[in-house]
């Protein structure tokens, strides 16, 4: 089929879509905005204990290799789509690439990583074909002079005065990929993160247990004890405008209490939560394990002193109202929630969101992964592989 | 000192790809953890290894189901015979190491480097 | 002798005295940049008309995938392509590895690319929400398809519910549409209340067998999909039984079709600890649609409410808002049952733990939901366990697929995904017209082999055959998917694995021994 398609965002659901539209034969644009293909799975960790837990973190580097082993798919990092326009059910898409630092010419030596004074140069994961440039930390984004990093480079990789390139292409469908952004847990004020350091996300968590074969999670020698993971956090909650289940936060946090604990056995874990989500093949496995080792308390603590050990308010809590609860590290599990950009793409591809703020597709316009509501690494591959099934037999019923 | 590590290539291989490695390592890629023998591991020590690592996907994870699984059994039996021979069969271990897992590969094979250490003052 | 080609990257830091051995015959730097670098690459491979080539650097896994590809496009053959990551290693160890790569590529063989003509057509079994989905799917794709039912009507469980169901799309209207699109088209064959015996063949041309009402067919067809479906099983080891106040689950739209006299119902889910989410959705649709119709009143108790699905969160909330009462418990309720009355003791964390006692004159279970079709699936060496590389709708088995329940609890939208996933991977595999793979990369040599069938018995792709004329076991090359686990398993070493034969392991274990 001579069709080509465009897939916005290098996750696990725009990975899917490409790997299936490019095995039909269509020519593919997979854009992705970072300096890497992957998306938030690639910074999870293996949660397997002496069992694989089926997290799916380690397809993400698999399916990487795929979609950069497939000669269709056309991978643009630091690129985003900046025009559209509709004409005869095809799309004309205008593209601007950042090209301060070009992929082409990175070999990822890491030399530029070492020149830089503020740590704003970085490898988005271990996949990375190449580096880097963090615009929130680097000082040339602040206005400031500097050129450390592009002196440094051997192969004149890095240079902030190269403009952006865009250019036009032209496409028969659409793939917005653009996933999803994991909940801000500041908004919790009262569960104190962002305030004290050892309250940490479930984000945070998987970041730490992936860099590091311990549980010193924050490089200091110190070992957390008595963990507490707070369930639901912004999710099934009404003050936040979030009324479903993210699905997947239940499934991690059990997994990475796991994990800590079968790295360092002494770990104790109470899970603070309303109901436990167990859906999918094999999880059951993984949920009676856990009913084993950790504490189960229904409930969500109101509030968080700072105090060390931090304590937890259970008011309301069933059973155990007015006491409180003694932890020396709370993880949040925070859920997932519509990406900030989703407005954007919306009005962008003029396409509707539900009442939440994820994205609808509409005809040759699809949606696939966390865009259109929570999924996890496995079903976001899997949708992503259906939309573009459905894409194509939508082609070919036009065709033939 | 040589390890001779036995990697699969969907998973510990890439995991290494992602770590330091000491200069005793040699690493022999499989196109799975079922494709070792129990015959390549006893010619490793034959041919000079002070340490054998087989390092393989998940066992439930396996491409090939129970590539995984039968690495680990033949390392199991391998073991029987080193100890018959007087080799201490703490010498061959199998791990499991999945493609993310850079730091992980990393300690197996320090933790290898320790212990022959040990053993050898 | 073989003619290699050493390629450097440009500071990789290697000694090229490290590469001094007679094959190889020329030795380049590369540039730093992937795509000049495949450029080159090809090029000095083309002039020297070298046999392979051996890359030596800093090479980030995702160059290599890229060089490959244009290796293969090139017409070069990738797997001749030794690449050596030098990165993270020091003086001594590149050295080692250098060594070892130079060795790796003296056994290396090249294979043999073929390409066979398949059978354009799927062969579906089961004809429930997932099959038909599949069916309609490769319709719309272009491949013609068969579906094999083994009731008298296709539709499935789906196809004996009632309405109401929180979906864009009416499951009931979908059923009845799909259906008739399918029958009508003259590329879809039908045969109900059918069974398949037998399936014979690998990826590409599967021969199935199936007993019609009026006797034995043979069809072929490129791919497999079993829509299995599932069976529902009354949870014993709950003590209770089945009567006219305590009814399962599945029968709930038999009940509901009619008017429900009753004034208490009550809903029991999650059984085993776990329960399911199409347990919960059933009783959640149960729920609304009693109180919509009949206005009795209704209870839910479980252990842990599933709401990880997109209607389930916005059901529930209109439940309660309807004034549907949820309890939890984490006992199990003793239950007693007497004359009209069956009456539940519990007590709920909610409230404090306090005991609740409520007497109803109905009570709904939640029974346990089975996978179907296991004796097909052992009788075939299919299998699908719990293995992320599976998902979804992989098998251990190339071109054969599971869709549906016979794969995972799963609700209708579910079904559909799962439908679609498999037509697009069938298209994928069979929509060419054939099929390229690897013809001799695992091989057999048959006057060595000693019929033991080792290889057959353990082989996780099916791919390993017996072969009675030659009184040897054969490996589809199109099936096999090159694990090399019966070539570790041949007692009698007559499976040869080329790129990981024994020499070769066995030359790079020796080359580094002191
Ligand atoms: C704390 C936490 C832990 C989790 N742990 C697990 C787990 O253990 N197992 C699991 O299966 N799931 C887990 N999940 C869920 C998992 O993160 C998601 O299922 C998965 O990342 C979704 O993939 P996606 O492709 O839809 O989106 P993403 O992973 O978000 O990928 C989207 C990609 O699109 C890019 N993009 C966005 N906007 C644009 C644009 N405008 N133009 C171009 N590119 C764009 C982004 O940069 C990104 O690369 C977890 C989630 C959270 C919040
Ligand atoms: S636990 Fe997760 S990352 Fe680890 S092997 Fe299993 S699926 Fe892969
Ligand atoms: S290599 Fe693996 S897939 Fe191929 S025939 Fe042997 S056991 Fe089967």
């Amino acid at each position: 089929m001579k069709a080509s398609a465009l897939v916005i965002g290098g996750g696990p659901a725009g990975i899917g879509a490409a790997l299936e539209l490019a095995a039909a034969g269509i020519k593919v644009y997979l854009v992705e905005k970072e300096g890497a293909v992957g998306g938030w799975g690639a910074r999870y960790v293996c949660k397997a204990t002496d069992k694989c837990r089926q997290c799916s973190a380690c397809l993400i580097p698999e399916k990487i290799q795929e979609v950069y082993q497939e000669p269709l798919v056309e991978i643009l990092t630091n690129t985003q789509v900046v025009g559209f326009a509709e004409e005869a059910g095809r799309f004309q898409v205008r593209l601007q690439r950042e090209q301060t630092l070009d992929p082409a010419l990175c070999n990822a030596c890491g030399k530029c990583l070492e020149a830089c004074p503020r740590g704003a140069v970085e490898r988005l994961n271990p996949w990375a074909v190449a580096y880097s440039i963090d615009k929130e930390k680097c000082a040339v984004y602040a206005g400031e002079n500097c050129d450390l990093c592009a002196r440094a480079c051997p192969t004149g990789a890095i240079n902030f005065q190269r403009p952006s390139a865009s250019w036009d292409v032209s496409v028969d469908l659409v793939v917005a990929a653009t996933g999803h952004q994991p909940f801000d847990a500041r908004r919790k004020y009262r569960l104190g993160y962002g305030r004290f350091p050892r309250v940490i996300t479930g984000l945070e968590l998987e970041e730490a247990l992936n860099r590091i074969e311990g549980i010193d999670i924050f490089g200091d020698g110190w070992k957390p004890m008595n963990v507490a993971f707070i369930q639901c956090v912004g999710s099934r909650d009404v003050q936040e405008g979030a009324e479903y289940c993210s699905r997947v936060c239940c499934k991690y946090a059990l997994r990475l209490a796991g994990l800590m604990r079968h790295r360092e056995p002494q770990t104790q874990v109470t899970f603070y939560y309303m109901d436990i989500q167990t859906g999918g093949k094999g999880f059951s496995e993984v949920y009676q394990d856990c009913r084993e080792h950790f504490a189960f308390v229904r409930g969500i603590p109101a509030k968080i002193d700072g105090s060390d050990p931090l304590k937890l308010h259970l008011d309301g809590v069933s059973g155990q109202s007015f006491t409180t609860r003694e932890h020396d590290l709370v993880v949040l599990s925070v859920g997932i929630t519509p990406s900030p950009d989703n407005e954007e793409i919306a009005r962008l591809l003029t396409l509707n969101r539900d009442e939440h703020g994820f994205l609808k597709g509409r005809e040759g316009v699809y949606v696939a992964g966390t865009a259109g509501g929570p999924r996890d690494i496995s079903e976001s591959l899997a949708h992503g592989m259906e939309t573009a099934a459905k894409a194509i037999t939508k082609l070919e019923g036009r065709e033939g | 000192m040589r390890i001779v590590v036995f990697c699969c290539e969907n998973s510990a291989y890439q995991a290494a790809r992602q770590s330091r490695l000491p200069a005793e390592v040699d690493l022999i890629r499989l196109p799975c953890g079922g494709r070792v023998e129990v015959l390549h591991l006893l010619r490793a020590f034959e041919g000079g290894a002070d340490g054998v690592l087989v390092l393989t996907c998940q066992e439930d994870n396996c491409q090939s189901l129970h590539g995984s699984a039968r690495a680990r059994h033949r390392v199991e039996y391998a073991k029987e015979i080193l100890k018959e021979i007087g080799i201490d069969p703490e010498r061959l271990q199998w791990h499991p190491v999945t493609s993310n897992m850079g730091p992980r590969f990393q300690k197996i094979v320090a933790d290898m480097v320790e212990g022959l250490k040990l053993a050898s003052a | 002798m073989a003619r290699w080609g050493a390629f450097i990257c440009d500071g990789a830091g290697v000694d090229e005295s490290s590469l001094a051995g007679a094959e190889v015959v020329v030795t380049t730097t590369l540039p730093p940049q992937a795509g000049d670098l495949a450029c080159k690459l090809i090029g000095t491979w083309t002039r020297y008309n070298l046999d392979g080539g051996i890359l030596i650097g800093a090479v980030p896994e995702l160059v290599e995938e890229l060089l490959k590809e244009s290796l293969r496009q090139a017409g070069l053959d990738p797997f001749r392509l030794v690449v050596v990551d030098l990165r993270g290693r020091d003086k001594e160890g590149k050295d080692r590895e250098i060594k070892a790569a130079l060795t790796r590529a003296r056994h290396l063989e090249p294979t043999h690319w073929a390409k066979a003509k398949v059978e354009q057509r799927a062969l579906i079994i089961g004809g429930g929400a997932a099959g038909l989905q599949a069916a309609l799917s490769l319709r719309q794709l272009g491949l013609p398809v068969l579906i094999v039912e083994k009731e008298e009507s296709l539709g499935g469980r789906l196809g004996k519910l009632d309405g109401l169901y929180p979906y864009d799309v009416d499951p009931q209207g979908w059923i009845k549409s799909t259906i008739a699109t399918l029958q009508e088209d003259p590329e879809v064959e039908i045969l109900t209340a059918s069974k398949p015996l037998a399936l014979a063949g690998q990826v590409g041309d599967f021969i199935l067998e199936v007993q019609t009402p009026t006797g034995a067919v043979t069809r072929r067809g490129g791919a497999v999909v079993l829509a299995l479906g599932s069976k529902v099983r009354w949870p014993q080891e709950s003590g209770l039984e089945p009567g006219p106040r305590v009814v399962g689950l599945s029968r709930l739209d038999e009940l509901t079709r009619f008017r429900l006299r009753h004034k208490k119902v009550a809903f029991l889910l999650d059984l085993d600890e776990l329960g399911s989410r199409v347990g919960t959705l059933s009783a959640l649709r149960g729920a609304l649609r009693i109180k919509d119709n009949w206005g009795s009143e209704v209870h839910v108790l479980c252990r842990h409410l599933k709401v990880d699905g997109k209607p389930l969160e916005s059901m529930y909330r209109k439940a309660r808002d309807m004034g549907v009462l949820f309890f939890k418990y984490e006992e199990f309720p003793q239950v007693t049952e007497s004359g009209e009355e069956v009456t539940l003791q519990f007590k709920d964390p909610d409230l404090e733990y306090m005991v609740v006692e409520e007497a109803y004159d109905l009570l709904i279970v939640e029974e346990e939901i089975l996978p179907a079709g296991e004796e097909l699936m052992e009788a075939w060496s299919v299998s699908q366990p719990a293995n992320v590389r599976l998902y979804p709708v992989a098998t251990n088995r190339k071109g054969i697929y599971m869709v549906g329940c016979c794969r995972d609890e799963m609700d209708f939208p579910g079904a559909i995904q799962d439908g679609t996933v498999a037509a697009g991977e069938i298209y994928a595999l069979l929509g060419e017209g054939d099929l390229l793979y690897e013809e001799d990369r695992v091989k057999v040599r048959s006057e060595k082999c000693v019929f033991c069938l080792t290889c057959v018995r353990i082989c996780p792709h099916g791919a390993a055959e017996i072969d009675l004329v030659q009184e040897a076991a054969f490996i589809n090359p199109a099936a096999c998917q090159a694990c090399g686990m019966c070539a570790a398993d041949c007692p009698a070493q007559a499976i040869v694995y080329k790129g990981f034969d024994n020499e070769g392991i066995m030359a790079q274990l020796e080359m580094g021994g002191r």
